[in-house]
């Protein structure tokens, strides 16, 4: 028998009560989420805002115009990538049983990407009819279905009889993310100066473009996932076991995996659409929430939600604060706080050969 | 019961079984045996369902269970796999939760200390799986089957358990310890079909013997019948005397094998 020690200390008597954890989660959230609110270039901080939601003195009109239509749209699209990376994440470990799976990593970012690139370049190519009935949905959608393509493509090469092992999804990762890198530079050759300009912002990625009506073209693909995903959590937990395993606790194991593929590349490909490429959120948050609860995917499921939002925002507030007043993006941000993490996991689980 | 029907399993391509056909009763232990590479394992794997056959049926209480959903056949039959690896450090209770979620009827707060104890791993609750050895990790696997199984006859009639090699990372006291757990599932009214290798925990625990040798069916039957000289030397490829006792039946000693 092959002990299987994974990253995580070998005790659990000491799992915080159920109901603490969504509660500190929540909490934090908030506090976070004021804290941004508070933060940026204009003189508009935190005391100053709960001055005015308690009935203080009223917001000016540029402090109320700084507040709705720049910082809270940040605050939600960060808010909603970081709930749908960090989902997507847990989602892709479960269906891999692998703590190291992660879409950013795994080559599903990058296909997200090329569908991106193809739908900024090649769009004007669609028939107009089409193109208007998708309009600005096309950017995102492109984005789901190419990281969509990767998931597939990846579940049928790293993925066989069940098991995965690190090494093979890893490189089947680096595989697919330079195809998709080599032919979103093909891409990028064949673009005109227009579409270079729209490609230049769009990879500069980062929540600085937020708007209200680049979060209403991501919502849809990212709330479904977010909502719907705690109904795949037992399938999930029993898939911990083993596809055969899975089957014989009842699960109906080919659309189990069907359903995760398509939600993670919902998740993932929409936020990496309107946010370009955020790494390590999807490895981080669910790594901590198994520490802090357990690996039991009903919980930990809606809790990344929660807790990926909160960190991307964290993430954000240093990425526009430490240079200011230029801004970091922010995937260097995450890059320096997750790539340690997922070093340290990797190490942990070293010598296990193939798992 | 249990029913198969001409069965031809095959995989990778490669036919591995033909011809098998078999039954199997409730209130009754089949045992399965053969020597390696004989298609225990592909034949446990069609009949709980994980690999549909080329040819034949397989029916279980009646309905053939190529078209049961993975619920339902979940409810019929619980199955304990040669081994289980899990991905996540998931506690013991988190596990035997999985188990009884997967069955039928109702689970009083005190089903898992007492599968617990039964596995003689009282105690364990809340240690992390992985924290166990490997002996200890196959029982608490078969304490998650029985938790699934923890009614012997539910409303679609008697319950089926799958054990396949369930004593292999087990010493002798714990494989007593099991073979008499599946005797009592099945005295219970419950059925029990498993692989296993040691021949003289076939003959004390088995009432039926099926008998696997290059892709076949060799025999099947009650022990005395099927561990014979003759077919066990004939299925082993090797000179096996076998001895028996008034009370309990055949037995055999190594030492008394040819070459």
């Amino acid at each position: 028998m092959v002990a299987l020690p994974l990253s995580i200390p070998l005790r659990s008597a000491a799992r915080p009560h159920p109901r603490a954890v969504p509660v500190t989660l929540v909490a934090l959230l908030l506090a976070v989420s004021l804290l941004s609110l508070g933060t940026g270039a204009a003189g508009l901080s935190p005391l100053r805002l709960i001055a005015a939601f308690t009935g203080g003195a009223p917001l000016t009109q540029p402090e109320s115009l700084i507040l709705y239509d720049i910082r809270f749209p940040r605050l939600a699209m960060g808010l909603m990538v970081g709930a749908a990376l960090a989902v997507a994440g847990a989602l892709m470990q479960g269906l891999f049983r692998n703590p190291l799976a992660d879409p950013g990593i795994v080559g599903v970012g990058a296909g997200a990407g090329l569908g991106a690139v193809s739908a900024i370049v090649l769009g004007g190519l669609l028939p107009p009819a089409l193109a208007a009935l998708t309009g600005a949905h096309l950017i995102p959608f492109a984005a789901f279905l190419g990281g969509w393509i990767a998931t597939l493509i990846l579940t049928r090469v790293a993925a066989s009889g069940g098991q995965t092992a690190i090494a093979t999804l890893l490189l089947a990762g680096i595989a697919l993310g330079a195809i998709a890198g080599a032919a979103t530079g093909i891409l990028t050759f064949l673009a005109d100066d227009q579409q270079l300009r729209d490609l230049t912002f769009w990879s500069m990625g980062s929540l600085a473009g937020a708007s209200w009506a680049k979060i209403a073209t991501a919502l849809p693909l990212i709330l479904p996932v977010l909502l719907l995903s705690p109904l795949l959590a037992r399938a999930l937990n029993a898939l911990a076991l083993g596809e055969p395993q899975a089957a014989h606790l009842g699960i109906h194991v080919e659309r189990t995996k069907r359903l995760t593929i398509l939600a993670t590349a919902a998740a993932a490909g929409a936020a990496t659409a309107i946010a370009g490429g955020i790494g390590f959120v999807g490895i981080v948050v669910p790594h901590l929430l198994r520490l802090a609860t357990g690996p039991d995917h009903r919980a930990l499921l809606p809790h990344a939600a929660l807790l990926g939002g909160t960190l991307l925002i964290g993430a954000d507030m240093i990425a526009r604060t430490i240079t200011a007043p230029a801004e970091l993006p922010i995937g260097i941000v995450t890059a320096t706080l997750g790539a340690p993490v997922f070093l340290w996991i990797l190490l942990r689980r070293r010598g296990l050969a193939g798992i | 019961m249990l029913t198969a029907h001409n069965l031809t399993l095959a995989r990778d391509g490669r036919t591995i079984l033909q011809g098998i056909s078999l039954t199997a009763r409730p209130g009754q232990v089949t045992a399965i045996i053969g020597p390696n590479g004989s298609g225990k394992t592909t034949l446990m794997a069609a009949l709980t369902g994980d690999l549909p056959p080329l040819t034949g049926e397989i029916t279980l209480n009646g309905d053939s269970i190529a078209r049961l959903s993975p619920r339902h056949l979940a409810a019929r039959r619980a199955v304990l796999a040669q081994e289980t690896q899990v991905a996540f450090p998931f506690t013991v209770a988190e596990i035997l939760q999985l188990g009884i979620e997967a069955g039928t009827g109702p689970a009083d707060p005190a089903l898992i200390p007492r599968l617990l104890s039964e596995v003689d791993l009282a105690g364990t609750a809340h240690r992390p799986i992985h924290a166990l050895s490997g002996g200890e990790r196959q029982r608490i696997h078969l304490a998650r089957v029985l938790a699934q199984a923890r009614r012997p006859i539910t409303d679609q009639g008697p319950m089926w358990l799958f054990l396949d090699e369930p004593v292999s990372s087990l010493d002798i006291a714990h494989q007593l310890m099991v073979m008499r757990r599946a005797r009592r599932f099945a005295a219970e009214g419950g059925a029990v079909v498993t692989v296993l290798h040691d021949l003289n925990l076939t003959a004390m625990a088995a009432d039926q013997v099926i008998l696997l040798a290059e892709g076949r069916l060799l025999a099947a039957g009650p022990p005395s019948e099927v561990l014979t000289d003759t077919l066990l030397s004939q299925a082993y490829h090797c000179d096996i005397r076998t001895n028996r006792t008034p009370a309990s039946g055949p037995f055999l000693l190594p030492q008394m094998a040819g070459a």
